[in-house]
């Protein structure tokens, strides 16, 4: 297992390369700026965790994409295919690197979040807070989109692609039906359409994440 | 043969089925290969070999019937079937980024019975590297690299798909010589394909045509090549053949010469070609593998 593990992080090894660097770019830029001018200290870590938070939409897209579909790309998941190791070992290996992912963009720009925050006095409701739920769960949502292309495609760019557009194109959808409605935010607690819409992609992100799993699983060809 | 084998087959087909859109890649394939033997498939380029193999080692899902390898369905148990089997694709996606010493790490924790020493054997039999990257080996080192996969782990089924594409004669003739004739004399059973006849003739026992994904002939390469005859003859003037003898698989008429190559030959059957159509010199001609190969392949083009 270690081996397949070790193999995964080799051919995902670009894409951490680069969520490193858009994750940490940000507030390493930030803090530069902070040194040099100290009253920008707020706006400075705002921006960079916007963008950090931003661009790490696109590093899970990226790894989701590239799992499966990029090693049917160029047709190294045939090698595998004659190697004896299970598809649930192959599942493991593969899903191993983006919770990683996910999980240390969020532990370092939650504790920038933290660390901003920290001098301001206290208020009853953060905005931050409903905002990085809503980032969290569309960076699930580009994942599962993108795993699921990811599982039935054989070209890593497609995947990618559908994973970073669907969810968009989901939201504009979704926006379409609030207009043809009438909803908006006078005739629509703001909160329970924010809810309904983060419901919406929530179990999107399941239903594509399960079945492209399923079928990954009961697929024979590599 | 042990009480676990039981008599059974080292490869069952039944009824195996592929298509690709309209076109039956293999139609109906039903073969059954006994342990200890060496099968060599041959066939014309998209006779179905590659898809039959693939369905066998269970990367490709048939479209109808059943395959089996060592008593496993390949589909059920395909974990199990490949720690027993050595596979060698038709053409080689091992990982570019790794180096050869990497591929063979990478092997030895797939497959619970690597053996060093045979591993150890192949590298300096094929002279290669284990520092070296496989994207800057040569055509011919990558495919020295998956026989050396497929060998080392002393499989009890090497299922080769064209294995000495790509190798240079002399590295051919050692793994002719070296590496399969000693899997073949251990007892183990070897299936390959190929488009060298000259390596069927001196390797394998049991030889099977495939043509158009069907199935022409299964038999034992000397009773096929001792039952199969070509005859010629000369037409007597303004005459034509009237009856062709059972088991002819190709004719050809040119001028007054007849030529007809029958399968299950036999004293009989001259005779009553003889008695049966107008001709006057008879000649029986042995055939090598190539020209039965030829000769079938050919008939069933003519719709023989």
């Amino acid at each position: 297992m270690s081996w397949l593990i070790w193999k995964e992080y080799r051919v995902q090894r670009l894409i951490l390369i680069f969520g490193a660097i858009v994750l940490l770019a940000p507030h390493v830029t930030a803090l530069a700026l902070t040194l040099r001018w100290p009253d920008l200290q707020r706006n400075c870590f705002d921006g960079s965790l916007y963008f950090s938070l931003m661009f790490s939409q696109v590093v899970l897209a990226l790894l989701g994409g590239n799992a499966i579909a990029g090693e049917r790309a160029d047709r190294s998941a045939e090698f595998l295919a004659c190697l004896p190791f299970s598809r649930r070992q192959h599942l493991a290996s593969k899903l191993i690197f983006s919770p990683l992912a996910a999980t240390i963009i969020w532990v370092v720009n939650l504790s920038v979040l933290c660390l901003v925050r920290s001098g301001a006095p206290s208020a009853q409701h953060h905005p931050e807070t409903d905002w990085c739920v809503c980032v969290a769960i569309m960076g699930l949502t580009f994942f599962c989109v993108s795993w699921c292309a990811s599982c039935l495609l054989e070209s890593g760019v497609f995947s990618i692609a559908i994973g970073l557009v669907t969810p968009w194109v989901i939201g504009m959808g979704i926006g379409l039906v609030f207009w043809w409605l009438d909803l908006s935010a006078d005739t629509l607690d703001d909160g329970i359409a924010g809810s309904w819409i983060l419901g919406i992609y929530l179990v999107l992100s399941l239903v594509c994440f399960l079945s492209g799993t399923a079928y990954y699983l009961r697929r024979v060809e590599p | 043969m042990n009480a676990e084998t039981n008599g059974q087959p080292a490869i069952h087909l039944s009824g195996l089925s592929k298509r690709f859109g309209r076109t039956w890649a293999v139609d109906d394939l039903s073969l059954e290969v006994p342990r200890g033997s060496t099968f060599g498939l041959i066939g014309p380029n998209g006779a179905g070999k590659t898809t039959t193999i693939k369905m066998l080692m269970g990367v490709l899902r048939p479209t109808a019937g059943r395959a089996e390898a060592l008593g496993l369905d390949v589909l059920e148990e395909p974990v199990q079937l490949k720690q027993r089997v050595g596979y060698v694709p038709e053409s080689h996606h091992i990982y570019r980024w790794m180096r050869v010493e990497q591929v063979i790490g990478f092997c030895r924790a797939a497959f619970e019975s690597w053996n060093d020493q045979t591993c150890q054997e192949m590298l300096d039999l094929f002279a290669l590297d284990p520092r070296k990257k496989v994207k800057h080996l040569s055509k011919g080192m990558l495919v020295k690299l998956s026989l050396l996969v497929a060998v080392s782990h002393d499989p009890e089924l090497p299922v080769l798909d064209e294995p000495m594409a790509g190798l240079d004669p002399l590295a051919r003739e050692e793994f002719l010589d070296g590496v399969l004739r000693t899997i073949c004399e251990r007892g183990r059973t070897v299936l390959f394909s190929t488009h060298t006849l000259d390596d069927v003739r001196r390797l394998a026992d049991t030889v099977g045509i495939l043509y158009e994904g069907r199935l022409l002939v299964h038999r034992n390469i000397e009773e096929l090549l001792a039952g199969t005859k070509r005859v010629r003859t000369t037409l007597r003037d303004g005459a034509a053949p009237e009856h062709l003898p059972d088991g002819t698989i190709w004719q050809r008429v040119e001028g007054r010469e007849w030529s007809v190559t029958v399968s299950d030959f036999s004293p009989e059957k001259l005779q009553a070609l003889r008695e049966e159509n107008a001709v006057d010199h008879v000649e029986v001609i042995d055939l090598g593998l190539e020209d039965v190969f030829k000769d079938f392949v050919k008939g069933k083009r003519a719709g023989l």
